[in-house]
């Protein structure tokens, strides 16, 4: 009865009776994991992460003078501070067994600026999101729960869809691109990033490469097996990102992962009219300005770049600020310290 | 069962939950570890009342389900289960060979696997049937050979 009684429980209680027994039966054992992700972590290449280093102190050094002038600048235009998108650098507590579901336990809680919502990254592309947050740790899943969906976009701009978790041939774990239109077709191995529809998730988080189509059955839609870059074994440091920000431009992310996102059509353009009507005025063509690309200024980099030079041309979000935490390129590994980034 | 004896088979228990939380949360080692959890459940079964068995299930089951707060409640309700079913079987078979505890912790294991799926499908979070099929038997076969291993630790102990 006690245990039926569980299940039935409004969820404040319940999550209060888990944060209960996890801040004290489980408290050694949370404890431990920390323990020995901290341990691991100082017998981390040396080398690798001075080179690191000296990257970011060099880049920064460079980046110094275009802080100061970009400010100015936005000063002179009247444009207000743009708001920088934070993130949360963490350990992942995947306790396994049959209830597992992609749920996992993230090693910060709201003390270190963790939001229910958030969405979790690796240096390689999307996690999941955040389910629940408590004090010092909080709940997520994964891509392999079942729950778990994503607007998406393959990286030519041209395919939307859905993401959603599927099984492979053999059975693997996949994710397949759903809801998609027939009049685009993406090749194989085509990059699928997230759309920024729906305000879950940023624009440009790499997701999955397409690696085939599942069927041909249904007459209005093609279903596309996607292969996640991360799998569930890479999922053991990860970055929470901060709650979704209220700025007038677009998140877009893309240029964090080395990736340039061409601007498609939009999901629902097919409704709209293609042509001008007859008696709108022929309204003239405004040409663009041609753009240039800077020369690479400042120090010559020593190790691997964090953030490369040609984001600098991606746009105003590809520009970071003094200060603006950078999710880490593909094959850097993410920072182990558990500090809250602004 | 004595005072001896049943101090003996709380000291298997804990040893076994001590075990499982410091490998599969301590250690991360997830999927790699058997779920000793089930295993000390059901051989405590054994020698407990249905009553007492579904208690120490559904402690057993709060203690899990706050690693895993999505499916909270729902490892709670079927280790009560498992562990009033793991009583009763007494009344059913009785037996004390390796080859019959075997089968009894592969059964017990897998049928906990299938009531919490079960309860997760009418929760709206099903998981996924062919992992009962494929997955489930090999853990329920590396859970009841964890089991024998501690039995036989526990036998020649007490």
């Amino acid at each position: 009865m006690l245990a039926a009684l569980l299940l039935v429980l409004p969820d404040r209680y319940r999550v209060g009776i888990a944060s209960g027994v996890r801040s004290t039966v489980l408290l050694p054992f949370i404890a431990m994991e920390r323990g020995a992700v901290d341990h691991d972590g100082q017998f981390a290449d040396a080398s690798e992460v001075r080179a690191e280093r000296d990257s970011l102190a060099a880049f920064l050094v460079g980046q110094a003078s275009l802080v100061s002038e970009n400010r100015q600048l936005r000063g002179l235009l009247g444009m207000r501070q743009r708001l920088p998108y934070s993130f949360v650098a963490a350990e992942v507590v995947r306790p396994g067994g049959s209830a597992e579901q992609g749920s996992f336990l993230v090693t910060g809680g709201a003390r270190d600026g963790v939001h229910a919502g958030s969405p979790v990254v690796t240096s390689r592309g999307l996690v999941g999101m955040i389910k629940e947050v408590y004090g010092q740790d909080a709940v997520g899943y994964d891509w392999t729960n079942p729950n778990f969906r994503a607007s998406a976009v393959s990286v030519d701009g041209q395919t939307y869809g859905i993401v959603e978790p599927h099984a492979g041939p053999g059975g693997d774990r996949m994710l397949a691109l759903t809801s998609t239109a027939l009049h685009t077709v993406p090749k194989k191995g085509t990059l699928i990033v997230t759309s920024g529809s729906g305000g879950t998730y940023p624009r440009g988080i790499p997701i999955g490469e397409v690696v085939g189509t599942e069927s041909e059955a249904s007459t209005w839609q093609r279903i596309y097996l996607i292969r996640p870059l991360v799998s569930p074994d890479e999922m053991s440091h990860v970055l929470v990102l901060g709650a979704p920000q209220s700025t007038t431009t677009v998140q877009d992310l893309a240029g964090a992962w080395g990736i340039r996102l061409r601007q498609g059509p939009p999901p629902d353009s097919l409704m709209l009219p293609r042509a001008a009507p007859a008696a709108a005025p022929a309204a003239p063509v405004e040409r663009p300005a041609p753009r240039r690309t800077p020369r690479p200024s400042g120090p010559r980099l020593l190790g691997r770049p964090v953030i490369r030079q040609d984001q600098n041309t991606q746009g105003t979000q590809g520009t970071p600020q003094a200060g603006t935490p950078v999710p880490p390129q593909p094959g850097t590994p993410p920072d182990t310290g558990r500090r809250r980034q602004r | 069962m004595n005072g001896a004896h049943r101090w003996a088979l709380g000291a298997l228990v804990v040893i076994l939950v001590v075990l499982d939380l410091v490998l599969r949360v301590g250690l991360g080692l997830g999927h790699f570890v058997p779920d000793l959890i089930v295993v000390a459940l059901l051989l405590a079964a054994r020698q407990m009342r249905s009553g007492w068995a579904a208690g120490l299930g559904l402690l057993l089951g709060i203690v899990e389900g706050a690693v895993i707060p999505l499916t909270f409640g729902a490892s709670a309700l079927a280790l009560a289960i498992l562990g009033f079913l793991g009583s009763r079987s007494r009344d059913l078979f009785s037996g004390d060979s390796p080859i019959f505890l075997a089968f009894y912790l592969f059964a017990g294991k897998w049928l906990y696997d299938i009531l919490l799926h079960l309860i997760l499908l009418a929760r709206a979070q099903p998981g996924s049937p062919s992992s009962l099929i494929l997955v489930s038997p090999l853990m329920a076969l590396y859970a009841a050979a964890a089991g024998i291993a501690a039995y036989t630790a526990y036998r020649t102990l007490s």
